[in-house]
């Protein structure tokens, strides 16, 4: 920021941000993002939230202890989609590797819509620092639990989705 | 200026709601022990050896409010001797990293530092990695319209100096029209001023879909003045991926002929860039940015229910001039051919338990020229209740070419205990038969290292003690050699 050539844009965006500011907000906070899907369309969590639980895992082909997570963990995550958590495999590949996030989602015959974040972005705006990483956000999109590491002890997950889910009187 | 900046945005922020969230994240990592010296390179194993400490520890804060979000990261950095003297690496305390955005729908602005991915990186991709302390990411001003089916981004920024990437100012252009799954961008990126020539890349990517399947890839064109002369380049990246019956075939190709290539261009790598441990320590491919023509192929699926295969095979080398036609990989030694290939079954097998079995082969003449054939095995039990174990062994057999056709073996054997409770315990043990490493840095590499998750997996405390093996820390096709290690080392993640 301190390029001299950049300063008409400081004015540009001193500007835009006084008009942020004061907007009404497009949603809630840190859960105003999008990405893209394997299928090439566009996910924006804020608007596909639909009022439900969403449970984010953070992976990539190349980690080995996340693969083995999504497989240990197949029915368990089936078993939260069915009672109507959404599930969000999103995809720590950058574009090197980011070729294999699809054929690799489907010869596993994997049903949870996969993002990819090959910026690592939406990882960085949760606090993740490595995989894998999963975190729980509630029906407003706010992170209620986020866990290091693979998910083993699913216990305190599955007691947070149960609350979640009977708060809406399951 | 900045200061009415800051003034507009604190009123901003001091004005009743929407609330204020804060997200956040600290990484520390502390190492004590010895570490192979370069200077001492004269000297065999142990006499090479010289003190290693290290601490690094990185906070990363966002706020969010409305629409606006404000962040950085402090850091607190202290690298080793070592790194030091050959790394060019220095102390650093402060704020390193630090950005503004709003977001006026459909506009988002950006000042500060960013990273950004355009296409599949042919024309620019800027990222960091604080492993091998790459940082691309530039610092200045991104302006993005995403008004589906039309993408905009504009962008103008500084790179920081570093060991791997110079000052160097990018200024840049995208439109992408994107919709259902399929579309086409343009890119165009220009580096005109600081440590790199005068470089101009423009780019077409696409991305193409029907039914089961898919087809994508980007084409780039570059120029770069070298007073007096100008050079141009170009490269191409294209794949295809199909889905059918619990199968996928995966074929991708690389022409990358840039002639001069800056660290913002940074294309696929079409080759896979992570495997066994043993590998990783034993000069693995490199991507040559500029020159490489390539391709991989790999299909992966079901046999049966339960039993996963993967085939892979790829072939990369330096252009050969005296080809006609398509650009192919060669196997003349003059070009530097890699050629791998792998086959990997996972079966599943009753009560939970998994085998995981991995045969394959590889022959660089690059940096080294190598012929290796591994076997990587992993077998993974549950154990009374929710505890698992895993044993894990690998083995590669080398011949060394450039020294007349040698023959020496790696092995590593570990054995990991998970509680299931967020402890674990890992043993590992790596051993070596050659006689130059060992000179360089012996030939036993024991270690044990134990990791504890708590406050329902927010922090991650980890311990290592014993010996790491040198060898290359490998992302996104950008290297960085690691000094062989002994000692202690503590890591503590955390999320706020």
């Amino acid at each position: 920021m301190g390029n001299a050539a950049l300063k008409p844009w400081l004015v540009l965006l001193v500007a835009a941000s006084v008009t942020a500011a004061f907007a009404p907000p497009i949603s809630a906070e840190s859960n105003n993002w999008s990405l893209q899907d394997t299928q090439g369309e566009t996910f924006q969590l804020a608007a596909e939230l639909m009022d439900r639980p969403v449970l984010l895992l953070f992976w990539a082909t190349w980690c080995s202890p996340c693969k083995k997570e999504l497989q240990d963990q197949r029915e368990l995550l089936d078993s939260y989609v069915e009672r109507g958590v959404a599930v969000l495999l999103i995809s720590e590949d950058t574009q090197r590797t980011q070729a294999k996030v699809k054929p690799y989602v489907e010869s596993r015959g994997y049903r949870w819509r996969t993002l990819l974040d090959p910026q690592g972005e939406v990882l960085k705006r949760y606090g993740g620092t490595s995989l894998p990483y999963a975190v729980l956000l509630d029906r407003q999109g706010q992170p209620l639990q986020k866990t290091r590491g693979a998910l083993r002890n699913t216990a305190t997950l599955t007691a947070q989705i149960d609350k979640l889910l009977k708060a809406d009187g399951e | 200026m900045l200061l009415l900046l800051a003034g507009l945005c604190g009123a901003a922020l001091a004005a009743e709601p929407p609330a204020v969230t804060v997200e956040g994240s600290n990484v520390m990592r502390y190492d004590a022990g010895e570490e192979v010296d370069s200077r001492r390179s004269d000297l065999d194993y142990p006499d090479n050896l010289g003190a290693r400490r290290f601490f690094e520890d990185r906070l990363r804060l966002d706020v969010y409010r409305g629409n606006l979000r404000v962040g950085g990261r402090f850091l607190y950095f202290r690298p080793s001797a070592e790194e030091k003297f050959r790394d060019g690496l220095t102390d650093a305390t402060g704020i390193d990293k630090r950005y503004l955005e709003a977001a006026v729908e459909p506009i988002v602005l950006r000042a500060g530092h960013f990273s950004e991915l355009w296409g599949h990186g042919l024309a620019l991709s800027s990222f960091e990695n604080r492993d091998i302390y790459f940082d691309s990411e530039l610092d200045g001003f991104r302006a993005a319209l995403n008004s589906e089916p039309l993408f905009v981004t504009f962008l103008r920024g500084t790179s920081q100096e570093g060991r791997f990437v110079k000052k160097a100012d990018v200024l840049g252009v995208r439109v992408n029209v994107r919709a259902q799954g399929q579309g086409v961008g343009f890119s165009h990126v220009r580096v005109d001023s600081g440590a790199y020539p005068d470089t101009r890349v423009s780019a077409i990517d696409w991305r193409f879909a029907r039914g089961p399947v898919t087809v994508y890839g980007e084409r780039a064109w570059n120029k770069t003045v070298v007073e007096p002369a100008i050079s141009k380049g170009h490269a191409t990246y294209a794949g295809t991926v199909i889905s059918a019956l619990g199968w996928s075939l995966l074929a991708e190709y690389k022409d990358y002929d840039y002639g001069s290539a800056t660290p913002f261009q940074n294309p696929a790598v079409v080759y896979r860039e992570t495997g066994p441990r043993l590998l990783q320590a034993r000069e693995p491919h490199v991507l040559n940015i500029p020159d490489e023509v390539g391709y991989q192929v790999e299909l992966s699926g079901h046999v049966v229910p339960g039993t996963f295969v993967t085939l892979h095979r790829s072939h990369a080398s330096l252009h050969d001039r005296a080809q006609g036609g398509l650009p192919r990989p060669t196997l003349k030694q003059k070009h530097n051919p890699f050629v791998e290939y792998f086959a990997s079954v996972e079966q599943s097998l009753p009560l939970e338990r998994s085998v995981f079995l991995e045969l394959g082969g590889n022959e660089e003449s690059a940096v080294v020229w190598h012929r290796r054939h591994w076997a990587w095995l992993r077998v993974t039990t549950p154990f009374r209740g929710g505890q698992q174990i895993e044993l894990e062994g690998e083995g590669v057999w080398i011949t060394d070419r450039a020294r007349d056709n040698r023959k020496y073996r790696d092995f590593l054997v570990g054995l990991e205990w998970d509680n299931g409770g967020g402890l674990s315990l890992a043993l590992h043990h790596e051993f070596a038969s050659d006689e130059e490493l060992e000179k360089r840095e012996g030939s036993n590499w024991p270690s044990v290292e134990t990791a504890l998750s708590m406050g329902r997996g927010q922090h991650r405390l980890s311990l290592f003690y014993g010996r790491e093996r040198g060898g290359y820390r490998c992302s996104n096709g950008v290297c960085r050699q690691v000094q062989p290690f002994t000692g202690l080392r503590v890591t503590l993640e955390s999320t706020l």
